[in-house]
């Protein structure tokens, strides 16, 4: 644990305001907003994303924090439609990308869009290939149906993207099955498929929260050193905070399938404005100082998410709750040029 | 995979001697007589002298030990010689009680029937279950999915004697558009010919199926609603695959694993013949030969048809097992 957390920290600030100017400056890739996802069960429906709207900039990598049901993976499949629909529905919103709405795409367009200009990398590396396809091929599968490559092309290109991943004597091991990897070696094959056709944007879903610490640590060099060599914009969702603070320019905590807070990472760390955020980053257990007897946790649940939200999903746990919390659910207000807050003690300030 | 599979065979030797010797004293059990479909006017002391003839009055592992060797030593001899005109002694064959002929000779016989409509039914069934089970499992709870579980029930509780029967009576006495009994005799030559062939074949076919597709389809949707919720399918789809290729290519292959066992596990009962719907529609084929041979307590008949069935579910096992390790690259026998 504290080799990967002293390697998250050591990320020089040099660095980081070199990403801010070049943020500043970038186009935007991707433009969410108003996104509601619903799902539809037989105990009534489940709202599960909410009015969710962020951008990502060229080259940026976005974190999307929260704990478990709070909608992060949800909203990130709802980009590419990924969710078996029914259950769920994309009730509203936009997905900005390329000058077209992705919900609006007919499936076939849809299609080139997955896996071309937008890839994705999945929690559980153990079950997310499968298991009767050798790795060559599933990585060929992609490079043949975006790019148009023949058998030859496609197997020089995975060869390549094996390379590029970090896996060693990848000719010989494009023929090796699934089962033939180690769980981190996995992961790789599937960042490799994932960057098969040059994505712009890459979506992380938890790509480490399987792994174990050193494998995710090798796993985040990967990410970071492939976004320095190829550009892409990432967005990587996980409930590390740890993860985050190392690696990302901005970040979204979510809670209650809505976002909560939007800020630059440093503001986040630094001036955290939501109690939601405060509150999580309370939880971390500190390396200096007195041990805590015991790890802080938030009291309470996760918000149940049936019906549509009428109040703010974290008053029941909200240490600075009042009133109106209780009456109303609050919008995203906008606090400096950096960040957003969805809480009524910033109402003043928006 | 080679070694596993000769180890295997060696195996089957004696699990397949203890099978002979327990269905030859389960059948000895019964205390039948190879003489009383014998007419009545034949003197006893006639009879004795029959059974003598027959070997019935040795001792029980003597007859065994008789039957094993005609089976294992005569029996290849003879075939040995019929194909390569070699001229080795043949001692005797096992012959059966009621025809007084060669019990391999009727089998011979009765073979081509029971592979053309129980076979037929077979790959029938199989290629009707194939898109049923794919399309059920990829709709679920469809109009199509029940109505195919709706079939699938019909196919696993209607007996063929019932269904047989059934289908006799509304396209054979009722419209008359189909034969009610199979004739075996009949030679086909011509397109003429053909087409009768293909009608007297429909029925037996289409009601062996039933059963088939009832079991297969179920199988496979089962099989394919575990694997369409699994994180690779996911993948495929987030790599902008057709759904087509996710389906037929990624579920399916994944899917086929274990039906691939159950229909390699069915193919010995082609070769059993389906005893009762051979009754049916008169198909003279091996199901048949056994039931008589039991009715008749032809001994030899029955030991070394079930001998061979023995033969073929211990070898279909070992082909299923085979299948899986092929298909799927996380089983290796060696």
């Amino acid at each position: 644990m504290t080799s990967a957390s002293t390697e998250r920290a050591n990320i020089t600030t040099s660095a980081k305001s070199q990403v801010a100017n070049t943020l500043a400056t970038a186009e935007t890739v991707l433009e969410v907003s108003g996104l509601e996802t619903v799902f539809h069960t037989q105990d009534g429906d489940v709202h599960a994303v909410n009015n969710v709207s962020f951008s990502l900039q060229q080259g940026e990598l976005l974190g999307i924090v929260g704990e478990s049901g709070s909608g992060k993976s949800v909203t990130m499949m709802s980009l590419l439609k990924l969710l078996p629909m029914p259950p769920a529905e994309i009730v509203a919103g936009s997905v900005k990308f390329d000058n077209r709405d992705l919900l609006q795409l007919d499936l076939e367009s849809l299609r080139d869009v997955r896996g071309g200009d937008i890839g994705f990398i999945f929690q559980d590396p153990m079950t997310s290939l499968n298991p009767v396809f050798t790795v060559g091929f599933q990585i060929m599968e992609p490079l043949r149906a975006h790019m148009k490559l023949n058998k030859r092309q496609a197997r020089a290109r995975a060869v390549e993207l094996l390379e590029l991943v970090g896996i060693p004597s990848a000719e010989e091991r494009l023929r090796d099955f699934p089962h033939q990897f180690s769980g981190g070696m996995r992961q790789r094959v599937m960042i490799a498929i994932a960057l098969a056709c040059d994505p712009k944007v890459l979506i992380a879903d938890e790509p480490t929260t399987a792994l174990d610490v050193t494998v995710q640590a090798q796993i985040i060099e990967i990410v970071k050193d492939l976004r320095q060599k190829l550009g892409m914009a990432i967005i990587w969702i996980t409930h590390d905070l740890g993860v985050v603070a190392g690696i990302a320019d901005r970040v979204a905590v979510m809670y209650g399938g809505q976002i909560v807070e939007y800020a630059d990472v440093d503001e986040l760390y630094s001036d955290p404005r939501h109690p939601y955020t405060r509150a999580l980053l309370q939880t971390l257990p500190r390396q200096e100082g007195e041990r805590e007897q015991r790890l802080i946790s938030i009291p309470g649940q996760a918000p149940n998410l049936k019906g549509p939200l009428t109040s703010c999903p974290f008053a029941p746990r909200c240490s600075a709750v009042f009133d109106k919390c209780h009456s109303a659910n609050p919008p995203l207000f906008t606090i400096g040029d950096r960040q957003k807050s969805a809480c009524w003690l910033e109402e003043s300030n928006g | 995979m080679l070694n596993y599979t000769i180890r295997r065979l060696f195996l089957a030797i004696p699990t397949l001697l203890f099978i002979s010797l327990v269905i030859f004293f389960i059948v000895k059990l019964s205390p039948s007589d190879p003489t009383a479909n014998l007419p009545l006017t034949i003197p006893p002391e006639v009879r004795e002298k029959i059974r003598e003839s027959l070997g019935v009055n040795q001792p029980l592992l003597v007859q065994f030990g008789l039957w094993l060797k005609q089976l294992m030593i005569s029996e290849p001899l003879y075939w040995t010689n019929q194909y390569f005109g070699t001229e080795f002694e043949v001692g005797q064959r096992i012959i059966s009680y009621q025809t007084r002929s060669p019990v391999m000779d009727i089998v011979i016989q009765r073979m081509p029937q029971t592979l053309w409509v129980v076979g037929t039914a077979y790959l029938v069934g199989i290629l009707i279950a194939l898109p049923i089970g794919i399309f059920s499992a990829y709709r679920q709870y469809s109009i199509f999915d029940q109505a195919g579980t709706f079939v699938s029930m019909i196919g696993f509780s209607v007996p063929p004697f019932f269904s047989g029967v059934l289908v006799i009576v509304i396209f054979s006495v009722q419209l008359g558009w189909l034969p009610s009994i199979y004739d075996t005799t009949h030679i086909v030559d011509s397109w003429d010919s053909f087409v009768i062939q293909f009608k007297q074949m429909i029925m037996p076919v289409m009601v062996l199926a039933l059963q088939t597709t009832a079991q297969i389809s179920r199988f496979l949707r089962a099989s394919m609603l575990d694997n369409l919720n699994q994180d690779y399918v996911r993948t495929a789809r987030a790599k902008g695959l057709s759904e087509k290729i996710v389906v037929l290519v990624h579920v399916l292959r994944n899917s086929m694993i274990p039906v691939i066992t159950v229909i390699a596990l069915g193919v010995p009962t082609i070769f059993g013949g389906a005893i009762i719907t051979e009754q049916v529609f008169k198909v003279n084929g091996l199901g048949q030969l056994l039931i008589i041979s039991i009715q008749a307590g032809d001994v030899p008949t029955v030991q070394t048809l079930t001998f061979m069935f023995a033969v073929l579910i211990v070898l279909f096992n070992l082909v299923a097992d085979v299948l899986y390790g092929l298909l799927d690259p996380r089983i290796r026998y060696d």
